[in-house]
């Protein structure tokens, strides 16, 4: 059987002062092993209620979250659901290195953390910085450093809630390659939610549209990694994808 | 323009423009200016006579008692005893505060049965509770050990309770994704996060140690830099309680850098070390 996650009729319920609200309404989803998708949606339409679902940090209120046996979660290390949070959330009294290596203490060899930690470094381009500690660091630089940590967790499955929100357009472009490249080389399952379109089309494999904690579109990215989004050929798609989400009198509204 | 760019005329808050007014290279020099204008004219003064050299000994003379003190093992034998009272009372009353600040600060629910008595002892200060203390412990060593204990509690207590208790969920949560147990949270993340108040405490704490001791010496003791204020206070030795005053402020002083610097050492991530706190 295909592997993967698959959310059966996933609602999220937040009680309020008065009544209650639908963070998610009934979602249904399958995310194939090995995937790279995109969840896109405003703001309040539920994309960190999903991942935090997914992450194991809340329960559905109805609905059931399955993962296949290759991607099962647990408490072990290499085994599971990682997540990127949209704020880097180092430890600030501990130094990049130390960050990085935060969830391998206690659960692997010294020499094997030292070889991992240093291998993630290099790949995020940031040896020079490992002895420094978070408050030293660009916006950009923390958010790499909480990337690697996640990838030293070795988890099957990568969470990423607007990792890069808070980031300048440049570093964002940056880290978007990053991740493309990363996705390519672990070959994990990736999950990154947004409410930024053209990073949804610059990353997804399949860009998701998530509105009041439903689903209402689905659309697959057929082209290459890393991508121009600039392209004659993405123009149509992005059309489509802006109209899914801002409906139709957003897009001619501001002419 | 670019002419303008180059000019040596932009002033602004770089590395040593923090406080233009005095360069921060002024430093300990700059610390020992008050003192030292002070010292000039308490020495001006004294030699013209301005007041009587009993309400005020001369320089001189507080050197000359300073001098036969030292010579003689009394002033240390007083310094030490203090000393060791503090480091008696000090570490009880850290080894009860701390637990308890971390009790309360992970279990906050607990702190409707503590609280309201924690709250009135408080709010009593504790030489007030001397007589009682001697009355109970007798005039020796105990008395004295349970005025620090009371004097310190609380500042070690609240900021450790405060640091524990205001741990970033965010980051609970980073462990609890990257798969920590309930016990790993606790020592790999609450415990570090909330060391910056904890040491904060200590350090309120060890300065109110020294003002409560010297308090209790001063009404029950027979050594010990209050004792020795209150014994030379019956002899009219004023130059011997300048004496006093000199060293406890400069012990003070020096024991509490010593800590700032351990602290420091400690939490590197703070650059500054944090000053202030609750008491
Ligand atoms: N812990 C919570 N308690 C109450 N309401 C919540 C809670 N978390 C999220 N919500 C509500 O659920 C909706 C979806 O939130 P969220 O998943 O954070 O959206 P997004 O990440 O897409 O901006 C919002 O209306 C938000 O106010
Ligand atoms: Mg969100």
């Amino acid at each position: 059987m295909a592997g993967g996650i698959r959310l059966q009729g996933i609602t999220k319920r937040y009680p309020l002062a008065e009544g209650e609200i639908r963070a998610l309404d009934g979602l249904s989803l399958f995310f194939p092993k090995g995937s790279f998708t995109v969840v896109l949606g405003r703001s309040g339409s539920g994309k960190t209620t999903l991942l935090r679902l997914l992450a194991g940090l809340e329960e559905p209120t109805e609905g059931r979250i399955l993962f296949s046996e290759d991607v099962r979660r647990g408490g072990r290390c290499g085994d599971g659901v990682g997540i990127v949070f949209q704020e880097p959330r180092l430890m600030p009294w501990l130094t990049v290195e130390d960050n990085v290596a935060f969830a391998l203490k206690g659960r692997l060899e010294d020499a094997e953390i030292a070889a991992r930690t240093t291998s993630i470094l290099a790949l995020l381009g940031m040896e020079t910085f490992r002895s420094a500690y978070p408050d030293q660091l660009s916006g950009g630089m923390a958010q790499r450093v909480a990337l690697g940590r996640t990838l030293a967790f070795d988890p099957e499955v990568i969470l990423m809630d607007e990792p890069l929100g808070a980031l300048d357009y440049f570093t964002r472009r940056r880290l978007q390659g990053e991740i493309a490249g990363l996705h390519r080389e672990t070959g994990k399952t990736f999950l990154l939610v947004t409410h930024d379109v053209e990073e949804a089309l610059a990353l997804g494999d399949r860009v998701v549209v998530l509105e009041a904690g439903r689903v209402t579109d689905c659309f697959c990215i057929p082209f290459d990694r890393p991508r121009e989004t600039g392209c004659p050929e993405f123009l149509p798609l992005r059309r489509r994808v802006l109209e899914s989400i801002a409906g139709e009198q957003c897009l001619t509204g501001g002419h | 323009m670019a002419g303008m760019e180059k000019s040596q005329s932009w002033v602004g808050a770089g590395s040593e423009g923090e406080g233009t007014f005095f360069p921060a290279s002024f430093g300990l020099a700059g610390g020992l200016l008050f003192p030292l204008a002070a010292l000039i004219v308490w020495w001006i003064g004294s030699s013209l006579g301005l007041w009587n050299a009993f309400l005020l000994p001369s320089p001189a003379g507080v050197t000359r008692a300073a001098v036969k003190l030292a010579a003689s093992g009394e002033l240390l034998h007083h310094i030490l005893s203090s000393a060791l009272r503090i480091a008696w009372g000090f570490s009880l009353s850290c080894l009860t505060a701390f637990p308890l600040g971390v009790l309360l600060g992970v279990r906050p629910g607990l702190g409707r049965f503590f609280n309201p008595t924690l709250e009135f002892l408080r709010h009593v200060p504790p030489l007030a509770l001397l007589p009682m203390l001697i009355l109970w412990f007798g005039i020796g060593e105990a008395s004295k050990t349970a005025v620090i204990v009371l004097a310190t509690f609380f500042p070690v207590f609240l900021n450790t309770v405060d640091g524990v208790s205001r741990c970033d969920r965010k980051l609970i949560e980073v462990g609890r994704t990257l798969g920590l147990t309930e016990r790993e949270r606790f020592l790999r993340i609450i415990l570090p996060s909330s060391l910056p108040s904890v040491l904060t405490g200590l350090r309120l704490g060890l300065g109110y140690s020294w003002r409560a001791l010297i308090g209790a010496e001063l009404i029950a003791a027979s050594s010990g830099l209050g004792y020795l204020i209150h014994d030379a206070q019956a002899l009219s030795r004023s130059d011997v309680i300048v004496v006093a005053i000199l060293v406890m402020g400069v012990l003070g002083a020096l024991t509490d850098d010593l800590f700032f610097r351990l602290a420091r050492r400690l939490v590197p991530w703070r650059g500054e070390g944090r000053r202030g706190g609750r008491n």
